[in-house]
């Protein structure tokens, strides 16, 4: 019989959850987690690759102690072409790459290192950025002023030249930068498809170099811009964190979703679970979407009706579908551990994003295929609207399954003879799967206007919320999705300072629930 | 011979307003002017007998109050009349009608739903907060915020002044706004298609954007900054159309002794060392000056007329990378009679005001995807307006002039160049979609003057077509443009300077990037003097 009353309460088994869990235990604090379903890792199992993950994670929680293993190498790329071999791009050999390009392009062959490189430095200059919880604006206060400066002196710390550069691309479409510094086709749409990967952008869409410069800031295994491979893959990191939550102290229990937040005038008090349990906590720390722990959790009764509708403004509507197929042996075009990319051009990705926007399905989706193992692969198929227009996914999922992998097997010769089942997850199953309202894998899209101090909501990016008590520690929170584990880190941090400062308690005591 | 103070390359509207400023600073001006008329797209052309175009340019917007007052304006017969309405023009007869009384626009969105009624109100005031933050800036010279000058961190000091009052919640909404799509901004507060058109009208004009581009929600503050507290001469036309407007900023630069010479194309620059020491003609001869500026945008000024050896190769290729993306097209019309449309018939007036063909945000995010792919809007957005109905100078009596501007348009077709056939089908475009709103209209066209933007181009001088010297975007704006570290109006050689709209703060005519390069002049003017 466990005991009803907790020091903090973590909603959501994803990666952040866990990490929250994990610190808030380590904090000496007594931490019980309730994750919805039967499994921990939540949409970390839809990542086929693991992309900067905090470092100070991996140190905090000893994960390389608790059986994290990154392989020695980080994960190859290869640019598929119809009728021709892949042009592979290996992070670990840069010479090899560098002959690999220079037999399309001399020119791009430097090109790539250089942006490369050049990508890498801004993004170490944006690190304080993304790994510090963000200030508020609010002038009056000297404090917040500090922090401003702070990060106004780190922008000025990378020189001149960086910073001009930084301040004019990032809000570049991706395709110009990429027209400025490369000519080869399908260099310039892989370069396009790794800023847009799930998010509701085109190539030419403005602000999408930001989400490339994020895809280059340090983490943990592997050189920056490049992705991670964990032996076990994100199953294994999801083992290794949960091995560290119960280690320091953290109750986890599965099929246990929440119900309801409990407040008593705007402060948190507890939760009380779908099977009727009521557990008291003076701190929640939500893993959640930020419209499901507050709109759905909380309940707009209990919260300032401006608030709730700019909750309810903030855009996630999610673009992107997963396709894992069974295999009964690799096919020879493919190694086990590379990710192979199907965006042959700029062109390509944009007349997708254009049928997509309008909620038809792509007739040639830009794709990322990695075989996890001899037996499984995934493909990310970038656009696939949460909402179709003129049809619904019950009806055209089985066929667009069918399609890809039909055009997988033109891209990959010998895929589709491998392949036993393939099982296509929809925007509209991950919104259902894991509560994510538009089932947006970033929870929020990581566009410009919803990022950083604006993210989930402006002014309310520090991790706190409008219920006293109440956190946020997912991805919905900054910096945003991805497996960096740095909203569960800066979440857990904020809620155990707040802790320690002390929070408001609810006036009447006694007051039941509202 | 005789030695100037200053050369201004081109009498467009921002050349004749930096003339005039420098002029009456008492500098002695040299204006040269390629073709055989002053105006550059500020211009009236009688191209139809009895027929006066504002053929490119054809509303007074942005023009700024400060330089009608500074310039004296008025006393060189500059007028305007300010016009009431815009009407979007709806499928089936029905209409959208934005009027100067907030209450009559009120009950009109209310026409379309209730709800957005309600959020109407908010709309306007977030709207107009931030377009009084970014006004006292039009007039500023944009700092480098890279730079530790004590200009620079005043010039950061004074965009904190202008966007600190706006508090927190302010400061929130104008990043949001400084980086959102329009489409995504009217999503919070409009549901009606009807209503979310019209709006968005403002956030394309000119911009190779669609309306769910992020970024466009700035495009539609740069269009609206200009008729907000209602002040006269906000919004409306010129007598005797947007030539007036160069004319008077022309007699205002002769007044203070400024010359103006028309068919006098600039072929280069005349260099004594590393300096500039005027300019060289196309027949030849050399007119001396201790500076120049160009009103040219900046791919002419820097890639065609300054000697590329005395550029450095940073700036040039950031020349090169700087967008210029022509997307509109203009039609001018002579029309045997008014038009007539049931979105208007109700309320004659409103043919008066701005008539839109814009009825929802994917008709006009469709119309941006057919630019993208290389051909113009098949159901383009069109601005109409019919300046004779108010000033009858423009046309003889009966008579009506019609000015359509027309988005999308690429510089480049996907089947090559713009052809003379191109040309017609897209004017074909044109005036199908306005006989669908105007039912009977083909039938009173007497003249129908299409101008794709290669044609804007050859004729007007506008790289590829581009109204705004420039796409209007985060990287172009502010201390990006038109190149970061060159914002200030100086150019990288000593004695030239920039004061077109690829300058800070960009297009529409307003006569500010003029202005400002005029003050960033004269002060190094008179450090040299001294």
């Amino acid at each position: 019989m466990s005991q009803s009353r907790y020091d903090a309460i973590v909603i959501g088994g994803g990666h952040n959850g866990l990490i929250a869990a994990a610190l808030a235990a380590h904090a000496g604090r007594r931490t019980l987690l309730l994750e919805a379903g039967e499994e921990l890792g939540g949409m970390a199992g839809l990542a086929p690759s693991v992309h900067r993950l905090s470092a100070t994670v991996v140190e905090a929680l000893q994960l390389k102690r608790r059986g994290l293993a990154f392989s020695a190498s980080a994960q190859r790329t290869g640019l598929l072409r119809e009728g021709r071999g892949p042009l592979s791009l290996d992070p670990n050999d840069p010479g090899a790459t560098h002959r690999a390009i220079a037999g399309e392009s001399a020119a791009d062959a430097d090109g790539w290192r250089r942006l490369q490189t050049r990508l890498a430095r801004l993004a170490a200059g944006l690190a304080p950025f993304l790994e510090e919880t963000p200030p508020r604006l609010d002038l009056a206060d000297w404090g917040e002023r500090w922090k401003l400066m702070k990060l106004g002196f780190a922008v000025r710390r990378m020189g001149r030249d960086d910073m001009r550069d930084l301040l004019r691309i990032l809000p570049l479409p991706v395709a110009d930068l990429a027209e400025e510094e490369l000519e080869t086709p399908e260099l310039q749409g892989l370069l396009a498809l790794d800023a847009v990967m799930g998010q509701k952008m085109g190539a030419r869409s403005p602000n999408t170099v930001f989400p490339l410069v994020l895809r280059h800031a340090p983490g943990a295994g592997a050189p920056a811009g490049a992705a991670a491979l964990v032996d076990g893959g994100a199953d294994a990191l999801i083992d290794a964190l949960a091995r560290a939550a119960r280690e320091e102290g953290a109750e986890i229990r599965t099929d246990a979703p929440v119900a309801r937040i409990l407040t008593q005038d705007g402060v948190a008090v507890g939760v009380e679970t779908a099977g009727g349990e009521t557990i008291e906590a003076p701190v929640i720390l939500s893993s959640a979407h930020p419209k499901t722990t507050l709109i759905d959790l909380v309940g707009p009764r209990a919260l300032d009706a401006d608030f709730v509708r700019t909750l309810r403004c903030a855009r996630g509507e999610g673009m992107t579908a997963r396709l894992d197929l069974a295999l009964d042996g690799a096919p020879e075009a493919a190694a086990p551990g590379e990710r192979l990319v199907h965006a042959p051009s700029l062109a390509h990705i944009e007349t997708a994003f254009d049928q997509a926007k309008y909620g038809e399905l792509p007739d040639d989706p830009p794709l990322e295929v990695t075989l996890e193992s001899e037996t499984r692969a995934a493909a990310l198929v970038q656009y696939a609207p949460r909402t179709l227009r003129g049809t619904n996914w019950a009806e055209a999922r089985e066929a667009f399954a069918k399609r890809l992998v039909d055009r997988m097997d033109a891209l990959i010769p010998g895929l589709k003879a491998r392949v036993q089942s393939a099982t296509l997850t929809t925007p509209e199953e991950i919104e259902g799967r894991f509560a994510a309202p538009g089932g947006h894998w970033h929870h929020l899209e990581l566009g410009l206007d919803q990022v950083f101090l604006l993210r989930p909501a402006p002014g309310w990016a520090q991790y706190r919320t409008p219920i006293e008590g109440l956190f946020l520690c997912g991805a919905g929170a900054h910096p945003g999705g991805g497996i960096t584990g740095q909203p569960g880190l800066n979440g857990a941090r904020a809620a155990l300072a707040a802790a320690k400062a002390g929070l408001r308690r609810p006036a009447s005591a006694d007051g039941g629930a509202q | 011979m005789k030695r100037y103070d200053a050369i201004v390359i081109g009498a467009g509207h921002n050349g004749l307003a930096a003339a005039a400023y420098l002029a009456r600073a008492g500098a002695q001006v040299l204006v040269l002017e390629r073709r055989e008329a002053i105006g550059g797209a500020a211009i009236s052309e009688e191209r139809y007998p009895g027929f006066t175009y504002s053929s490119c340019s054809y509303v007074c917007s942005l023009l700024r109050a400060e330089i009608m007052r500074d310039l004296d304006l008025p006393k060189h017969g500059l007028k305007i009349i300010p016009y009431g309405t815009t009407t979007s023009m709806l499928p089936g007869g029905d209409r959208f009608a934005m009027y100067p009384d907030a209450e009559l626009t009120r009950r009109e969105v209310a026409r379309h739903s209730k709800r957005d009624a309600e959020a109407f109100d908010d709309f306007m005031r977030d709207l107009t907060r931030q377009c009084r933050a970014i006004r006292p800036l039009l007039l500023k010279t944009p700092p480098d915020p890279t730079s530790f000058k004590w200009r620079d961190l005043m010039g950061l000091k004074d965009i904190a002044d202008a966007f600190g009052p706006l508090g927190e919640e302010g400061l929130y909404q104008a990043m949001q706004f400084w980086t959102m799509s329009c489409g995504d901004f009217l999503d919070r507060y409009f549901e009606s298609e009807a209503v979310k058109g019209a709006l968005a009208g403002g956030s394309i004009i000119g911009t190779a954007l669609g309306p769910y581009s992020p970024g466009s929600a700035y495009v539609l503050l740069h269009h609206v900054m200009g008729d907000l507290d209602g002040h006269v001469g906000a919004w409306g036309f010129a007598v005797g159309g947007m030539g007036a407007i160069s004319k008077a900023l022309a007699g205002a630069a002769q007044e203070h002794g400024a010359e103006i010479r028309t068919e006098a194309e600039v072929a280069e620059l005349l260099m004594d060392g590393d300096k500039v020491a005027g300019v060289v003609l196309a027949d030849g001869e050399e007119v001396q000056a201790r500076t120049v500026v160009s009103n040219l945008d900046v791919k002419r000024t820097f890639l065609k007329i300054a000697p590329r050896k005395h550029l450095p190769e940073d700036f040039v290729q950031g020349v090169e990378r700087f967008k210029i993306r022509g997307s509109s097209a203009k039609l001018n019309i002579a029309l045997d009679g008014l038009p007539d449309s049931p979105s208007t018939r109700h309320d004659p007036k409103l043919m008066r005001g701005g008539l839109n063909v814009s009825p929802s945000m994917e008709y006009l995010e469709r119309g941006y995807d057919d630019w993208k792919n290389g051909t113009w809007s098949q159901k383009p957005y069109l601005d109409i307006f019919l300046p004779s109905t108010l000033d009858r100078s423009m046309a003889p009596p009966g008579k009506h002039y019609m000015s359509v501007f027309v988005q999308y348009a690429p510089p480049k077709l996907a089947t090559g160049a713009w052809t003379a056939a191109d040309r017609d089908a897209m004017g074909e475009t044109v005036l199908e979609t306005i006989e669908a709103h105007m039912p009977g209209f083909r039938k009173l066209v007497l003249d129908a003057w299409v101008r794709s933007p290669a044609d804007l181009e050859d004729q007007v001088g506008l790289t590829e077509g581009n109204i705004f010297h420039g796409e209007l975007t985060l990287d172009q704006l502010l201390f990006n443009r038109p190149i970061p570290g060159w914002a200030q109006y100086r150019a990288p050689i000593r004695g030239l300077y920039m004061c077109g709209s690829s300058t800070h703060p960009g297009g529409g005519v307003m006569g500010a990037p003029g202005a400002n390069a005029a003050r960033e002049m004269l002060q190094d003017l008179k450090g040299r003097a001294a």
